[in-house]
């Protein structure tokens, strides 16, 4: 009969209204950006290179830094060198601990 | 170094066009300045050309140009959240400065901006120093409680109060270090394979093959290392405002 | 390496500063605002435009509700008639088949009569001419004048026919 010809479009018309509201919601809420993963292995064992070797440059020149300043010899500069290397090893470990909990996602330094 | 021709390094040498000097400072403009000025010029013109229209139904160019603000705007909040939003500007230019200076590399015989460790060093100071302010007007002296990890025994104190300062101060020296090591070492190896077609003439095609491939690798690591920048800064910034 | 080469460096940072602030400047004063801006106008105007589809669609329920509503109403109506219209017809088929049944009986009984008149009417001739046969038989037998009513007597009491 003539009444089962017209629910159907009104039917539709819904489903693309909450569609519709389903992608405007989305983008209102800023789907996250979804590109994470360094290039993944290769990417990976850059940074966290780049990260040790940072880390000690820095450690390492305090060191020297402070030892110039103070005219303490090679010694702080020793120290500096250890506690960088530990820093490196520190960041290193978060960055692992960080990519455990969240598969190719981990981004902190 | 090497100051041959043809050694892979020397793309990376700059030379001054216009010498220039204001009181004693050398502000020459040199073939690096060239291409800054290029980055920065093309950022400007994709988004001035793209929004001319300002349609409300936008059209490809106009898309992207949305698509990048976007792009920028979700990894701020999502990374430093509202307060994020001030920095918002400052963050979309060091994202498209970087990602063009890289882009505008890709193409041959172009000069890569961003494989001077004293550029990508000079961005990662700015970074730095912007966080630690943000950090010390926003929390005042409490900032540095930074340096002292939460539920530590206060006898690792004086052990663990160095190392996070180190771990700190080494931020900039990585940001500035992987963007630099990443086009630098992309760059020699495009050039390194190029001179292997060369010399080996027909049998060149095996190199050529592989140039195409660190081709398609480069251009990932152009976005990817501008991304990794950007979204490192954002993080710094949480961190600064948050004190996690 | 070329990179590490410090005569570089000032020229390099002059240029960068110089360039990056520019870049900022437009970015933040001009160009970063009016995305924002167009982007913002279009939010409004998806969320406005849903709004409209929205009210469009449940007015359009809203009549299909009322059309709906109708057609049933109608349909009512019309069973209705449809028995009404029944009804009468039955009605009117009853009186008739009645009124063909009173006709039927009354003229058989009118024929029924009309066959017991004239069943009398034969019987009394018969009788009237069994009395004069039986009258002239006597007379010309034996002789006997039988008067005409002696004679319809006896043929009405023996039972003639």
């Amino acid at each position: 009969m003539a009444e089962n010809d017209h629910p159907p479009p009104l039917d539709e018309l819904e489903k693309r209204l909450a569609a519709a509201r389903d992608i405007q919601a989305d983008r209102e809420r800023g789907k996250g950006s979804g590109l994470a993963a360094e290039g993944k292995s290769y990417g990976l064992a850059i940074r966290l290179a780049i990260e040790m070797v940072s880390t000690l440059a820095v450690g390492v020149f305090l060191g020297w830094v402070l030892d110039r300043w103070l005219d303490s010899g090679p010694w702080l500069l020793i120290v500096g060198f250890f506690l960088g290397a530990a820093a490196g090893s520190l960041n290193v470990y978060r960055v692992s601990q960080t990519m455990i909990r969240e598969p190719g996602d981990g981004e902190t330094g | 170094m090497s100051t041959e021709a043809h050694s892979p390094l020397s793309q990376f040498e700059v030379h001054t066009l216009v010498p220039i000097q204001i009181g004693s400072v050398d502000a020459s403009f040199t073939n690096a300045a060239v291409f800054m000025v290029a980055a920065a010029a093309s950022v400007l013109l994709f988004l001035s050309l793209g929004m001319a229209k300002r349609a409300m139904v936008p059209g490809r160019w106009q898309s992207l140009v949305e698509l990048s603000y976007e792009f920028i705007a979700n990894l701020v909040r999502d990374n430093v959240g509202k307060e994020g939003r001030r920095f918002f500007p400052f963050v979309f230019a060091l994202f498209m400065f970087i990602l063009f200076c890289n882009a505008i590399a890709l193409v041959p015989y172009t000069f890569t901006v961003t494989s001077h460790i004293i550029v990508t060093f000079a961005f990662a100071a700015v970074v730095f120093v912007l966080v630690t302010l943000v950090g010390l007007f926003k929390h005042g002296l409490h900032f540095f409680s930074l340096f002292l990890p939460k539920g530590v025994p206060i006898a690792l104190a004086p052990l663990l109060v160095p190392i996070e300062i180190i771990s700190y101060l080494a931020r900039p020296v990585s940001l500035a270090l992987r963007l630099f090591a990443n086009l630098t070492a992309g760059h020699t190896m495009l050039k390194v394979f190029g001179g292997f077609v060369v010399m080996l003439g027909l049998a060149g095609v095996a190199p050529l093959l592989v140039i195409v491939v660190l081709y398609g690798l480069e251009t990932l690591i152009a976005f990817l290392q501008a991304y990794v920048f950007t979204i490192l800064t954002c993080i710094y910034l949480n961190d600064a405002l948050h004190l996690h | 390496m070329p990179q590490l080469d410090t005569a570089t460096f000032m020229p390099q940072l002059v240029w960068l500063a110089l360039t990056f602030i520019v870049l900022y400047v437009v970015l933040s004063r001009r160009l970063l605002p009016r995305i924002g801006e167009i982007l913002e106008a279009r939010k409004d105007k998806i969320a406005h435009d849903l709004g409209a589809a929205e009210a469009a669609k449940k007015q359009a329920e809203a009549t299909l509700a009322a059309y709906e509503a109708g057609i049933a109403k109608a349909r009512v109506e019309a069973l209705g008639l449809h028995a009404a219209a029944q009804e009468a017809a039955a009605k009117a088929s009853a009186q008739r088949r009645e009124e063909a049944e009173a006709t039927l009986a009354r003229e058989g009984a009118a024929a029924d009569a009309a066959i017991a008149a004239a069943k009398g009417r034969a019987l009394g001739e018969i009788r009237e001419a069994a009395a004069e046969i039986a009258q002239a038989a006597l007379a010309r037998i034996v002789g006997i004048e039988v008067d005409r009513a002696t004679a319809l007597k006896a043929a009405t009491d023996e039972g003639v026919a």
